[in-house]
């Protein structure tokens, strides 16, 4: 007694519920409907899940059955106890089913799913649990449920007269065995799993056993065979299937079929046969690839006497299977399945089915667990199992799936078998007898309903193909939608005919290797490209792409890879944004919006967008077409901008505003380049001008020797400041700044050496200051120049001590301006340290040519050497003021004199040697006896020159501008 | 010693002479190696000339071996200094703006009171000195003198007074008596300017004999 049944068990949910409760306390599912039909005791709850689909829920409790199954695939880390729920409910549909079975000749068939229920295949499980965590499952699983509901329904009626060619061509009970296979077929897709496990077992026990798996009490190495066989007869099946398609091509196909045809593939073509219909490519593949090996086989079937056919079909088995053959090959039963089951079923099939067969000999075989399909058969007497009238009816495709299950359904059959076995061998060999080990009441009731069916068949009428195709959808669509989407496997012969869009996905969940496979089953390379809306920008295309090419990549390391994964797990090939772009014929134009419509330039009427195919290349409008193009589109204005609008502006403004304008064209006109002819000008005339001047210097200074000639008398305030140094007593303290750049030195010191000279003769004291920093050394250039301008008169001891005595130099005053007021304020402060004291370390204020100098006004005389006015002018306003009625006088140079000469006018200064004319005077006045008359001549020749330029530059510049005015006016 | 030292400093200078003077053929490297000679010389001479005369009597000395009334006057133009480097950094230049103040307040002081005193009533004195009547020879002369100088004086800064009186006809115009006096003001100032030029372009040509006198002294031996 199962414990589903005492507890009441949900099918739905596989939660315990109380017995007398109608619907699931935690899925609400309803459970009245499962249980309100008697049934024998030891039916399952799944059981009654199934007698609910055919009260008319299948459908819906089938895909929640799927749902719920799937909820047990998703997560791989459920506890032992809800795997053992999903196993059991499995077993008891076996268990269910083999107790409306009288006799079971066979093992417990529901102990066959029980492996594939909780038992996956390793590299099928890793595959199931990378696609789980990636989210892929969601969509593969999805993908398989379109196209398998669009085959579920032909399928199913496939199934109905494969069964009917079936029971034609052998007896009752093999019949019924066959309509148990037929059942079995609903798990085709879990086998998978376990196939490959006893595949490997199978290694060994085909190796070492060769004894007949149809014994009862078969061995686990059987069982490994036994899989083994299974696995050659998927293989082999999915070979033939096209043979029997193309064998029956001249069918015709009944009303009631080319409606479910129609429903079931509404875009497929209704007969492949007929080369005029469509053919979808893979179903071309599948047709051609398979019309070679057509031919012979249909031959073996028709033509060919037993003994050639098995020895022609010797060649497709293995050895195994001949050496079993020849253990076996006695029994008639086998050979007479053999002949009935089409040439390209596996031997190993047809033993197992010889086995079932002798099993069953003496029982009622019935089609376990589905009532429905009994009721079918009962229905559908006539024409499903009826002679070869049905297979005449059957259009092509319809016949090779019809052919396609049928063989399969006699596979799974045995395979079922054969893995039931392989559970129950362990425990005990007496599970593989349960007719001996089941008491009648425990063993699976099949015996009863083949009967009824074999007797309806001959007194139910024909039903109307609604009821049958109703009928078959709550026959076979529950248990294949459970495990079909709970395993999420896809047999490989619902691989081959499933759509593109699913191909991946059915070849990621075939467990064989791709060279056992066929070639029409071989997977052809993906060549599917995502569809990316043309409105996308290119960061979303190539996000698509990427998207894309990411999914591709598998939880696996390479080398863990099959090689058919390896090629299903190559990546799709690059889609760029502009390859997107540019095959913009696939791409869904976009339709843009009104507004963006009326923005749309109307400068080119003639040929629009669309029909140039302009696309917009950048930017978030990428890849829309009739948008206005930045790169094409003519960037056209108004030519004069001035009729966009026109100012309102007064009297005034328009004046002011032409004021602006010629002021801008005299700036213009000014800015422009000189024309050719005034660069070849300026490059010649500054040379030229430079030429002349030189040559008026040069020659009077080459021309003659004018040292010894008069100067003129030297009168004003040069002769003030002659006086003023005359003036002078002896050993007065005589106060010099040098506030002059070095490069007037040469003009300077003419006027400046002269009067040193007379200062020297006068043997006062010198005390040198400097507002500039060349000032104290240009001051020792001088004295040491005048000095030795005086030797031999003076000899070098008396230079040493002149110097010594009579010399301070008080150095740099800085601070410009404000030092010379802080120098008249307090000199000993300014000039602490002077130039001797910071370069020998003496002390400035301790030589004796400072002694009794504590302010300006105790210099006897102030000389200013200066080559500026500014300069000049501080030393007047700073400190001639507090000097107390002592003189100032000033050398200066020509540029500083004009502005000088009011301060000498004034009073203010009292002598002025201005310029190297002056100097020369001084000297002159002095008696130095060094008077240079051709520097003189030179300077009066270049003066005279500069003036004849100037003068000419006047008159040129005068003409022109006068020849401009006249031209303007 | 002495000779060669003065014939070495003396070539020295006929060739940097020389160098200069190739700017007549227009720009060269000769030209500017003699430029870039003089800048750093000078510059070097000028930060040598300022550490002994300025930074280190002036300041870090009074710091170091100063009186205490001596240190904090070296103090403050020290801290004046400090602050005033920070104006070659960006964020901080702030800081030296207190010396900047100084600096320009103090002057601008110095200079307007000698302005004041030294240029304005000292040439302001002297133009009245000229119009005491004072008998003797030159009297006319310097009348004249004096009213050209005042009228000279009177017209340039006529010239650079630019203020009108608003009118019901919108006359900007000056008045007619200072424009009179702008136009003989302008005279002045371009007769001023001119002597300026004539004396900027005397001393050129002077230091170019003078620098054409050396080089034919040291070329010919003549001097």
């Amino acid at each position: 007694m199962d414990e589903s049944q005492l507890t009441n068990r949900c099918p739905m949910c596989g939660k315990e519920n109380a017995p007398d409760v109608e619907r699931c306390t935690f899925c609400h599912a309803a459970l009245k409907a499962f249980n309100a039909e008697p049934k024998p005791a030891e039916t399952s709850a799944e059981d009654d899940w199934l007698n609910n689909l055919r009260a008319g829920n299948g459908l819906d409790n089938s895909v929640k059955q799927a749902e719920y199954s799937e909820e047990q695939k998703s997560t791989d880390n459920l506890s032992q106890e809800e795997d053992e729920d999903a196993s059991d409910w499995l077993q008891r549909i076996g268990q269910g089913g083999d107790e409306d079975q009288l006799e079971n000749p066979q093992p417990s068939e529901s102990e066959s799913v029980q492996p594939s229920g909780d038992n996956q295949a390793d590299f099928l499980s890793g595959l199931r649990e990378s696609a789980a965590i990636e989210g892929e499952e969601t969509l593969s699983e999805d993908v398989s449920d379109d196209w398998l509901e669009k085959l579920r329904l032909p399928t199913q009626e496939n199934v109905l007269p494969e069964s009917a060619d079936i029971l034609e061509s052998s007896e009752a009970d093999a019949a019924a065995l066959f309509g148990e296979e037929e059942d079995n077929l609903i798990r085709l897709d879990s086998l998978s799993s376990w196939q490959s496990r006893l595949s490997l077992e199978d290694q060994e026990g085909t190796a070492e056993d060769d004894t007949s798996p149809l014994e009862p009490h078969s061995s686990a190495e059987e069982e490994a065979e036994i899989g083994n066989g299974a696995e050659n007869t998927f293989a082999n099946a999915a070979d033939q299937i096209p043979s029997e398609s193309s064998s029956q091509e001249s069918m015709e196909v009944p009303s009631w079929l080319e409606d479910l045809q129609n429903s079931a593939f509404p875009a497929q073509p209704v007969d492949f046969s007929k080369e005029s219909v469509p053919v979808p490519d893979w179903l071309q593949g599948l047709v051609s690839e398979e019309s070679a090996p057509e031919q012979p086989i249909e031959s073996q079937e028709t033509s060919q006497p037993e003994e050639s056919y098995q020895t022609e079909e010797d060649d497709f088995q293995p050895d195994w299977l001949r050496a079993l053959r020849s253990d076996t090959g006695s029994r008639e039963s086998a050979s007479a399945l053999n002949e009935d089951t089409p040439s390209d079923l596996p031997q190993k099939t047809g033993n197992e089915i010889e086995q079932l067969a002798e099993d069953t000999q003496g029982s009622t075989f019935s089609l376990d667990r589905e009532d429905d399909l009994s009721e079918l058969r009962n229905g559908n007497a006539q024409e499903p199992f009826g002679e070869t009238e049905l297979a005449g009816e059957l259009p092509d495709w319809l016949k090779d799936f019809a052919s396609e299950s049928g063989q399969e359904g006699l596979t799974l059959a045995g395979l079922e078998e054969t893995d039931s076995k392989l559970e129950k061998s362990e425990p005990s060999e007496e599970m593989f007898s349960p007719a001996e080990s089941l008491s009648d009441e425990e063993q699976p009731g099949f015996s009863e309903e083949p009967s009824l069916i074999l007797e309806d068949e001959n007194e139910n009428a024909a039903p109307e193909p609604a009821e049958i195709l109703s009928e078959l959808g709550e026959f076979e669509y529950v248990p294949r939608e459970e495990t079909v989407e709970q395993e999420g496997e896809i047999p490989y012969w619902l691989t081959a005919l499933q759509p593109e869009e699913a191909e991946d996905t059915a070849e990621a969940a075939l467990p064989f290797e791709e060279s056992e496979l066929p070639d029409w089953m071989k997977p052809e390379p993906v060549h599917d490209e995502p569809e990316i809306p043309a409105f996308l920008p290119d960061f979303e295309i190539d996000r698509h792409n990427s998207a894309i090419q990411n999914s591709d990549t598998m939880p696996f390391e390479a080398g863990e890879l099959p090689t058919w994964l390896d090629e299903v797990s190559e990546p799709l090939e690059k889609t760029s944004s502009r390859d997107v772009l540019n095959s913009h014929e696939d791409i869904a134009p976009a339709e843009l919006p009104s507004w963006l419509k009326e923005m749309k330039p109307r400068s080119a009427p003639n040929q629009s967008f669309a029909e140039l195919n302009v696309f917009q290349q950048i930017g978030p409008l990428a890849g829309m077409q009739e948008v206005l193009p930045t790169s094409e589109q003519n960037r056209t204005f108004p030519a004069n901008l001035a009729q966009a609008g026109k100012l309102l502006v007064s009297d005034e403004q328009l004046k002011s505003a032409e004021i602006i304008s010629t002021l801008l064209d005299k700036m213009s006109d000014s800015a422009k380049l000189s024309s050719p002819g005034d660069i070849k000008v300026n490059r010649w005339i500054k040379p030229a001008i430079s030429l002349i001047l030189m040559l008026a210097i040069l020659i009077p200074l080459l021309s003659g020797n004018r040292a010894n000639a008069e100067p003129s008398e030297m009168t004003g305030p040069g002769m003030q400041a002659y006086s003023a140094v005359q003036n002078l007593a002896d050993d007065s303290p005589v106060l010099l700044a040098f506030d002059f750049e070095p490069a007037y030195s040469g003009e300077l010191s003419y006027g400046g050496k002269a009067m040193l000279q007379q200062l020297l003769q006068k043997n006062v004291r010198l005390v040198f200051v400097s507002t500039n920093a060349a000032g104290p050394v240009l001051a020792e250039t001088f004295l040491q120049e005048t000095l030795n301008s005086l030797t031999p008169e003076w000899t070098t001891e008396a230079v040493v001590n002149f110097q010594m005595r009579n010399v301070a130099n008080l150095g740099y005053l800085a601070g410009g301006t404000a030092s010379l007021q802080e120098f008249v304020r307090n000199p000993q402060q300014a000039t602490r340290f002077g130039l001797k004291a910071a370069m020998d370390g003496v002390s400035t204020w301790s030589l004796p040519a400072l002694n009794n100098l504590d302010s300006v006004d105790d210099y006897a005389l102030v000389v200013v050497l200066t080559d500026s006015s500014e300069t000049g002018r501080a030393w007047v306003e700073q400190v001639q003021p507090h000097l107390n009625g002592h003189p100032l006088i000033m050398v200066s140079s020509s540029v500083a004199a004009p502005m000088l000469m009011p301060y000498v006018e004034s009073g203010q200064i009292d002598g002025l040697v201005a310029g190297m004319t002056g100097g020369y005077k001084y000297q002159a006045k002095v008696g130095q006896g060094n008077y240079h008359g051709n520097a003189d001549a030179a300077l009066k020749a270049a003066s005279l020159v500069v003036i004849l330029f100037l003068s000419a530059g006047l008159i040129f510049f005068g003409i022109q501008n006068r020849r401009s005015n006249r031209f303007k006016e | 010693m002495a000779g060669l030292m003065e014939i070495f400093w003396t070539i020295a200078a006929f060739l940097l002479t020389m160098m200069v003077l190739s700017y007549l053929i227009g720009d060269n490297p000769l030209f500017r190696v003699a430029v870039y000679i003089f800048v750093g010389v000078v510059a070097g001479y000028v930060t040598v000339l300022v550490i002994y005369q300025v930074i280190q009597p002036r300041i870090i000395w009074p710091l170091i071996y100063g009186t205490p009334n001596e240190r904090v006057y070296a103090l403050v133009p020290a801290v004046l200094s400090i602050l005033l480097l920070f104006k070659l950094s960006g964020p901080l230049r702030r800081l030296g703006n207190a010396s900047m103040a100084y600096i320009v307040g103090a002057g601008a002081a110095i200079i307007i009171g000698g302005a004041i005193y030294g240029t304005i009533v000292g040439q302001g004195s002297a133009a009245i000195s000229t119009l005491q009547f004072q008998p003797g020879s030159g009297y006319i002369g310097r009348v004249v003198e004096s009213i050209i100088i005042f009228i000279g004086t009177i017209s340039s800064l006529a010239y650079f007074h630019f203020g009108t009186r608003s009118t019901l006809q919108n006359n900007t115009s000056r008045p007619a008596l200072v424009e009179v006096f702008s136009k003989i003001g302008q005279a002045f100032i371009a007769v001023t300017l001119g002597a300026v030029f004539a004396g900027v372009l005397l001393a050129s040509l002077s230091a170019l004999i003078d620098r054409l006198l050396a080089i034919i002294g040291v070329l010919g031996g003549w001097k």
